[in-house]
């Protein structure tokens, strides 16, 4: 009966118990070599006559006939690396260390400040903290519009690419590149505790040199095909989906939360496994080089501008500079998040992964909002965070029969993002886009058929009548932005027509005369948009036939005429962009990032 | 006492990923009749073992194999 100095209340019944079980909670195991090794040496201690060890659930139960102390268990497991952090008796079913957990300084105890025995519930709690800083500080950063709005435009400086790299790295490219690294190189260190810093490093070095060389040689690829290489919003939406379920789960299992998760690990096939990781002992330098150099083809707003930036310059050259001097920018962002998690020890790397952790699950979500968004689903998953807390929707004023909704859009966010709307009542819908950045620009609401080149300049309105109960939701053009919704409930009467779409104020377009200016562009993967220069007279209307012969991505998806407030959907086929020149000078046109594309002369 | 002739074979462990897999197989290995001696790079997978002159090297790496999703090569 070997007990320590430790106090343990169970002398009272200790006496006499032929079979015991108990549950130990016990730290630092990583896999299933680590559950053998633990009830080999658990075995070995006098008393114990059955160990069943789960590294999922991080807890060994035993059955025993003498109950070991915590001290006990961990002096035949210190050898290994592991520490028993709570003791926990299985039939009163509560957790004894709840009581006295303050006054047990265990041997794992060593970085200081936390006791060894962490209650579950404590663990909840602190996790709960972790959770509630991050979202107030992403509350926050949001709040101070970190994302400045850079203009994508023709004849721009290598060091505004540059800076646009350094941006990018830190917002929209972090989301889903940097959430992706972070979890794994969370999920690296835990497979493999103990390597050293530089050890750590040496994978996000590979990443980023994956990372670099792959966009240098595809933006050289695009500026000399003169072809996208983005894929079409629904898949786009479909890999952003796939993407955030891995983060959100990879988080999860970080946090171990849910210890079923552990469970459902992303286990490679062992054929693969054995290639990848086992046969150089560590990981295989090539995957995180080809998993930095698939980065290019991940959802990023600025990553797309940049690609149909260079597609504009037609240049392998330029393409292939722009690129690499983008991809440098982003070096600097992505680098730290490697340092960061490769540097930190003891006490902060636990701090760390858990914050890690919950920034991933958050990043998760986010995207799975932006994903469905773009996949055509309109869920409003992402609304309840990003919406900035304006969660009790915007003002509805009945104005001669109308109702007027008014709507501002700051960076990439609707606010107010939610409206009560009533059936059968026209909607007029004002929408001040003056600090609108990037694909916010562009208001798209599918369900109306709806995409509205939002002026920076003046407040847009868009008229509308809801025929129907039920959501209508609105996003920017890529589905970054929102989603935002109206609700529409029931009116008093019922109308019987359709949505009916009255023009925009801003659209004068098709006056009363017969003559029209028509011109024909076709995109397809060999050429680009061609021809992309068109000489047309002011003062008669414009009707440029799109033939579409590949379905366009991203921003792509939506030109711009900015100078006459058009936007246009790009359908696959045919379609008709229309407007009136109203003065002579040359009239470019975009895609909804603002990424020049081809230019109308007017004379 | 009697002398007993040693022997050093070394072999390739495939599936060695962590501190613990070294800690296990090297645990395991030393508890075997004839084995006075075992290190386990599990970087490499290389192992070193250390035993008497007759060892049952099936029966070695039937063990091992058992431990987990190990693979022995060589001998």
């Amino acid at each position: 009966m070997a007990q320590s100095g430790t106090a343990q209340p169970q002398e009272a019944h200790q006496q006499k118990q032929p079979q015991k079980t108990l549950k130990a909670k016990i730290a630092g195991m990583t896999c299933a070599s680590c559950e053998v090794l633990i009830e080999r040496k658990l075995r070995k201690l006098p008393g114990i006559s059955g160990v069943h060890v789960s590294h999922a659930r991080g807890e060994a139960e035993l059955t025993c006939t003498t109950e070991p102390s915590i001290q006990e268990l961990n002096d035949a497991l210190k050898e290994q690396g592991y520490a028993v952090t709570a003791l926990e008796d299985n039939e009163a079913g509560t957790y004894e260390t709840g009581r006295q957990e303050t006054n047990e300084p265990g041997p794992a105890a060593k970085t200081g400040n936390s006791s060894t025995l962490i209650s579950r519930k404590k663990e909840l709690v602190e996790i709960g903290k972790v959770f509630f800083i991050i979202v107030a500080l992403f509350i926050i950063l949001r709040r101070l519009d970190i994302i400045p709005g850079f203009g994508i435009s023709e004849g721009m400086g290598y060091g505004i690419v540059f800076l646009i790299g350094l941006v990018a790295a830190v917002s929209t490219c972090m989301a889903v590149t940097g959430g992706l690294l972070l979890a794994l190189s969370a999920k690296y260190r835990e497979r493999y505790p103990n390597l050293t810093g530089i050890q750590r490093f040496r994978p996000h070095l590979f990443f980023n040199i994956g990372r670099i060389a792959s966009y240098t040689l595809l933006g050289a690829a695009v500026g000399a095909l003169g072809s996208v290489l983005t894929l079409s919003p629904r898949l786009t939406g479909i890999i952003t989906i796939i993407a955030s379920v891995a983060m959100v789960v990879i988080g999860l299992q970080m946090l171990r939360i849910f210890p079923f998760l552990s469970r459902l690990s992303l286990k490679m096939p062992k054929a693969l496994a054995h290639r990848v990781y086992d046969s150089h002992g560590n990981q295989h330098p090539l995957a995180p080089f080809l998993f930095g150099a698939a980065t290019f083809f991940f959802p990023c707003g600025f990553t797309q501008a940049l690609q149909l930036y260079v597609l504009s310059t037609g240049s392998a050259l330029t393409g292939g500079l722009t690129m690499l001097i983008f991809s440098l920018g982003t070096l600097p962002g992505l680098l730290s998040i490697g340092a960061l998690s490769s540097a930190l020890r003891g006490a902060w790397q636990r701090d760390f992964l858990r914050a890690a952790a919950v920034i991933v699950v958050l990043l998760g979500v986010f995207n799975i909002g932006n994903g469905l968004t773009l996949a055509g689903a309109s869920v409003a998953l992402g609304s309840t965070l990003t919406g900035g807390g304006t969660g009790a929707g915007g003002s509805v004023a009945l104005a001669n029969g109308v109702q007027v909704v008014e709507m501002s859009v700051r960076s990439l966010d609707y606010e107010p993002a939610e409206f009560t709307i009533t059936q059968g009542i026209p909607v007029e819908w004002r929408i001040d886009g003056r600090g609108a950045v990037g694909c916010a620009q562009v208001l798209s609401v599918p369900s109306l058929g709806i995409t509205e080149y939002l002026p920076p300049d003046s407040i847009k309105t868009i008229r509308f009548t809801p025929n129907k109960p039920g959501t209508i939701t609105f996003s920017c053009s890529m589905g970054m932005a929102g989603p935002g919704r109206f609700i529409v409930v029931p009116g008093k009467k019922n109308t019987d027509t359709g949505v009916q779409l009255a023009a925009a104020e801003n659209d004068n377009l098709l006056p009363a005369s017969g003559e029209v200016q028509r011109l024909q562009m076709e995109v397809s993967r060999e050429r680009g948009f061609f021809p992309n220069s068109f000489t047309v007279k002011k003062g008669i209307p414009v009707e440029l036939e799109i033939d579409a012969k590949i379905q366009l991505g991203g921003c792509m998806g939506t030109l711009l005429v900015p100078k006459y407030n058009v936007a246009h959907a790009i359908p696959l086929g045919k379609s008709t962009l229309r407007f009136t020149p109203t003065k002579a000078g040359v009239v470019p046109f975009t895609c909804s990032m603002g990424s020049r594309m081809g230019e109308f002369v007017v004379v | 006492m009697e002398e007993v002739e040693r022997m050093k074979t070394t072999m390739t462990i495939k599936g060695t990923h962590c501190a613990s897999c070294k800690a296990l197989i090297e645990d395991v290995c030393k508890e075997l009749d004839g084995v006075t001696g075992c290190t386990v790079d599990y970087k490499t997978g290389k192992t070193l073992i250390e035993h008497d002159k007759e060892l049952d090297m099936k029966r070695l790496k039937k063990e091992i194999e058992s431990l987990g999703d190990y693979k022995v090569e060589g001998k």
